[in-house]
């Protein structure tokens, strides 16, 4: 059995030396052009990276203290991709800002379904008008949303 | 004519890719169409736009002459083509090299040209340095070449941006010594590969023609012959050149020429 694997192997080893069951040379050649470019042109305009450094630190530091000296960021090429890779050392979090943050979130989501307290006032203003002394409702209503 | 003419420089960034013999053809092809066209090889100390057109022994005075005042005006060193009617070459001297000339005197060469010619095409030399800054400074338009391999594209990409930050926009692309069969086969990349890559706007594709070294050979370029492929699609693109309109030079599946030499006869013509 060991033999037929390590003969195997071998074979893979062949085929692809006479480029067998390998993607085109045409479009390898195109992929690696890309790649390369996105560097050349990162590496040629130093001024982008550190106008995307200061913004990067801007927004951050609205919700998080950061190490900003140490702050790392670069193109990094990593298995047939590029990538923006950035490592930003945190000191502390703005606990009022990210609730902040969390509150604009929710309040943002529920006045898209439907549940905020203004939509609850509009239904409360509406019902009130069709409903008798006792209780019931004189008509059916659906409160406009 | 009363317009003024339009200054072209012909770049590429990297060396060999057929920067010379665009120039020769482009200007060959333009004067065949009627116009009155100045080839300028600004390739100091190491000329060649000469020797691919068959000027090499008329060369009296050079670039260099001109912009040092050694000859009165610039129209001493005028080399005329005789096999087009209205075609003039200012050769690069063999002597000197690159700095020899600057950016400003060349800008103001162009401004006094632009008066007399209706295109002035400019060979521009490999390379980012002076030689590239003298070729572009007077320019209104660049023209880039490239193949379709690697190294040529990623210098023509060097090239785009250093245009833009000589403010030469919109710059056109040539994609030379295309082998149709191996883009085929995907052992080249395509047309569209380039473009995507490049980003810019396609002026028109030559494909690899072993005519290219018979007429370097000779010094007769290859608008002059009329079967020659590369010699169709140069026309194709001089065409394009001035009505971007027109439908660009390709080869059909089957690799058959022929249709399209009878429609370039056809449109040659009816141009004259």
């Amino acid at each position: 059995m060991l033999k037929i694997f390590n003969s195997l192997g071998l074979l893979s080893q062949f085929l692809s030396k006479i480029g067998w069951g390998q993607e085109k040379s045409g479009s390898v050649a195109k992929e690696r052009l890309r790649l390369v470019l996105i560097h050349d042109q990162a590496k040629v305009s130093p001024e982008l990276l550190e106008t995307l450094r200061g913004e990067i630190i801007d927004v951050i530091s609205k919700y998080m203290e950061i190490d900003t000296q140490a702050l790392e960021m670069g193109i990094e090429q990593r298995d047939g991709s590029v990538a923006l890779a950035a490592n930003i050392p945190i000191v502390r979090l703005k606990r009022e800002k990210i609730a902040a943050a969390i509150q604009n979130q929710t309040a943002a989501q529920q006045h898209t379904t439907g549940n905020s307290s203004q939509h609850r006032k509009l239904i409360r203003k509406t019902t009130k008008k069709y409903y008798s002394g006792k209780g019931r409702p004189l008509q059916q209503t659906t409160p406009r949303v | 004519m009363n317009t003024v003419g339009k200054v072209i420089t012909i770049t590429s960034g990297k060396g060999g890719v057929g920067k010379t013999t665009a120039t020769a053809n482009l200007g060959g092809g333009l004067a065949q169409s009627g116009r009155k066209v100045l080839l300028i090889d600004a390739d100091i100390g190491l000329r060649n736009l000469d020797l691919v057109m068959g000027l090499e022994n008329r060369i009296v005075f050079d670039l260099v002459d001109v912009v040092e005042g050694k000859c009165r005006s610039y129209k001493q060193a005028l080399i005329k083509d005789k096999r087009f009617e209205t075609l003039f070459l200012i050769p690069a001297s063999q002597s000197r090299d690159k700095e020899s000339v600057t950016p400003d005197q060349m800008k103001e060469l162009c401004q006094e040209l632009r008066q007399e010619f209706d295109y002035v095409i400019i060979d521009c030399p490999a390379g980012i340095e002076h030689g590239f800054k003298n070729a572009v400074a007077g320019a209104d338009e660049a023209i880039i070449v490239t193949t379709p391999e690697v190294s040529s594209v990623r210098d023509a990409d060097r090239i785009v941006g250093l245009l833009e930050s000589e403010e030469k926009t919109n710059p056109k692309l040539i994609v030379n010594k295309v082998k149709m069969d191996m883009v085929k086969r995907g052992q080249m990349m395509t047309i569209e590969d380039v473009t995507d890559i490049l980003n810019i706007e396609l002026l028109g594709i030559v494909p690899d023609d072993e005519l290219i070294v018979v007429s370097a050979n000779r010094g007769e370029p290859a608008v002059l012959n009329a079967t020659s492929k590369a010699g169709i699609a140069y026309r194709n693109i001089v065409q394009r050149l001035q009505d971007p309109s027109l439908p660009m030079f390709t080869e059909n599946g089957n690799g058959n020429w022929f249709g399209k030499l009878r429609h370039f006869f056809s449109r040659e013509r009816a141009a004259l």
